[in-house]
């Protein structure tokens, strides 16, 4: 009994220990030297490693709360059920310790990540919903356009100035940093970090797959797991957390859309058609027999309700092919 | 000091003191299906302590079964607390701030598991290590917040992880 009790002294030592070194982390005004001292205190037994493993864990709950909802909202409903609780924590304090696993939570970390990207999606800094596109001139002067049904976070602090993007395509015009020391502009898209090395670029993507085209100076792609590519004016990439692939030369129609415009270039009428379903909640589908006709020209898309009708009559009369509306408000490219 | 692992001693102690136990929890719960429920749960929790089992605590069964019970009751209010703060807190969110039925349903779990951990926290600490880990605001921004200094803000993440490293033992 003695021996227990002394282990738990020992055990409160490094528990305190533990929570200095985390308090001392969080501090903005941390030096690498104390940095050090923190690496040095975990190295120096494996009671220390273990303990900061539960350091580390418990601030598990505390990072899936945040993005997943307003901080304010998830603050409030706890000093909520606090002050209502605050009868029965006095009565029942002493027996805190004894709790229910978190066993129903684990059966939500797998499909976890699709319902946070798209929550995050549906609470972004900027979105444009489908057919709309969006210019923005960021503090820096970084000019920032937003095609249809797409969403960015713009975070810009202290080291880095950083564009996330979730869903969509956006193209980018740096500007040289205004602040010193100056901070490097990137771009988090699809598991990848694109850095602009001075340049005007466009990227695309979602939560898994990513491209970027490179129309001025030159972007670095950089994966988690250490692969880089570096792609230069006049080419383009496609990109994943997995890999990185070359994807020839820059199309203009990833830069086209800014000035309103979807460029084909010698596009066979089913890539076309998916092109311009971006721009519209209106389902359009195209035949097998339709599917392989070629297309190459510049139609209007800033005003996709008015222009769409107008590029499918333009289509209809170029091509051999029939458009159809069906009853339930689709479209049907058929061949003739 | 022998300590054997055995269900022996829980299926003795719920033969002798489970309709018992049932009863003391329905005029706790005032329901009889939630009583019943607990009383489960409070068995099912002893088979993972029969190393405690077979020491002292035995010899008083009764007081060991109501105060393994009383922490189930604490949680089963606790989690009606949190289930009803966090529905009205989503009813007074504008609408495309409202998170789908399934983040709903796992932020509540989230929550829940927060609330665990800083239960024991003085109002002043607790909101720092909130406004720290949940709104990612700088110790100079949470002093503001809260009219003290930067080092009183790094003394209360200290002692909420403190706090939170003990909770989380009882685990």
């Amino acid at each position: 009994m003695a021996n227990k009790h002394a282990a738990s002294v020992e055990e409160q030592t490094i528990l305190r220990q533990a929570a200095e070194w985390f308090a001392t982390l969080h501090d903005e005004q941390l030096c690498e030297a104390e940095r050090q001292r923190w690496r040095d205190w975990i190295a120096a037994s494996p009671a220390h490693a273990r303990v900061w493993e539960r350091v580390n864990a418990i601030s598990q709950p505390f990072a899936r709360a945040t993005g997943a909802a307003p901080p304010q909202a998830l603050r409030e409903t706890l000093a909520k059920a606090q002050s209502a609780g605050r009868r029965h924590t006095l009565r029942l304090l002493s027996l805190g310790g004894v709790m229910i696993g978190t066993g129903l939570l684990l059966r939500y970390t797998l499909p976890w990540q699709s319902w946070q990207h798209a929550y995050a999606v549906a609470h972004a800094d900027h979105r444009t919903s489908i057919g709309e596109r969006r210019h923005l001139a960021l503090p820096d002067g970084t000019q920032l356009d937003l095609n249809t049904a797409t969403a960015v976070n713009v975070d810009y602090g202290p080291s880095l100035r950083r564009i996330v993007l979730l869903a969509g395509e956006i193209l980018i015009d740096s500007a040289p940093d205004n602040a010193l020391p100056s901070r490097a502009l990137v771009v988090d898209a699809a598991g990848a970090r694109l850095t602009a090395l001075g340049t005007r670029f466009a990227v695309r993507g979602d939560a898994r797959d990513g491209h970027v085209a490179v129309f001025e100076g030159a972007v670095r792609i950089s994966l988690a797991n250490g692969v880089q590519l570096e792609v230069v004016a006049g080419q383009q990439a496609r990109f994943a957390a997995e890999g990185i692939a070359p994807d020839g030369s820059a199309e203009l129609a990833r830069e086209s859309w800014t000035r309103g415009q979807l460029v084909a270039d010698d596009l066979s009428l089913a890539a076309f058609v998916g092109e311009l379903s971006r721009y519209t909640p209106v389902a359009i589908t195209v035949s097998p027999q339709a599917a392989q006709l070629r297309i190459v020209g510049a139609y209007p898309i800033a005003q996709p309700a008015r222009d769409i009708p107008v590029i499918l009559a333009a289509l209809e009369s170029a091509l051999p092919i029939r458009v159809e509306r069906t009853p339930a408000g689709g479209i049907v490219i058929a061949a003739r | 000091m022998s300590a054997i692992a055995s269900p022996q001693p829980v299926a003795e102690l719920y033969r002798d003191h489970h309709g018992w136990l049932h009863g003391w929890l329905r005029k706790k719960l005032g329901c009889t299906h939630q009583a019943a429920d607990l009383a489960h749960d409070t068995f099912v929790r002893l088979l993972g302590k029969a190393e405690a089992l077979a020491q002292e605590e035995l010899r008083e069964p009764r007081a060991y079964l109501t105060s393994v019970a009383k922490g189930l009751v604490y949680n089963h209010w606790r989690r009606q607390q949190l289930e009803e703060a966090w529905a009205e807190t989503l009813a007074a969110l504008p609408e495309p701030q409202v998170p789908s039925p399934e983040i709903r349903l796992m932020l509540l779990e989230t929550l829940i598991e927060i609330d665990r951990l800083l239960q024991t926290l003085k109002p002043k600490v607790r909101e720092a290590f909130l406004l720290a880990q949940l709104d990612g605001l700088s110790y100079r921004q949470i002093g503001e917040r809260l009219g003290v200094g930067e080092r009183m803000v790094k003394r209360y993440m200290a002692q909420a992880m403190f706090c939170c490293l003990q909770a989380d033992d009882g685990q």
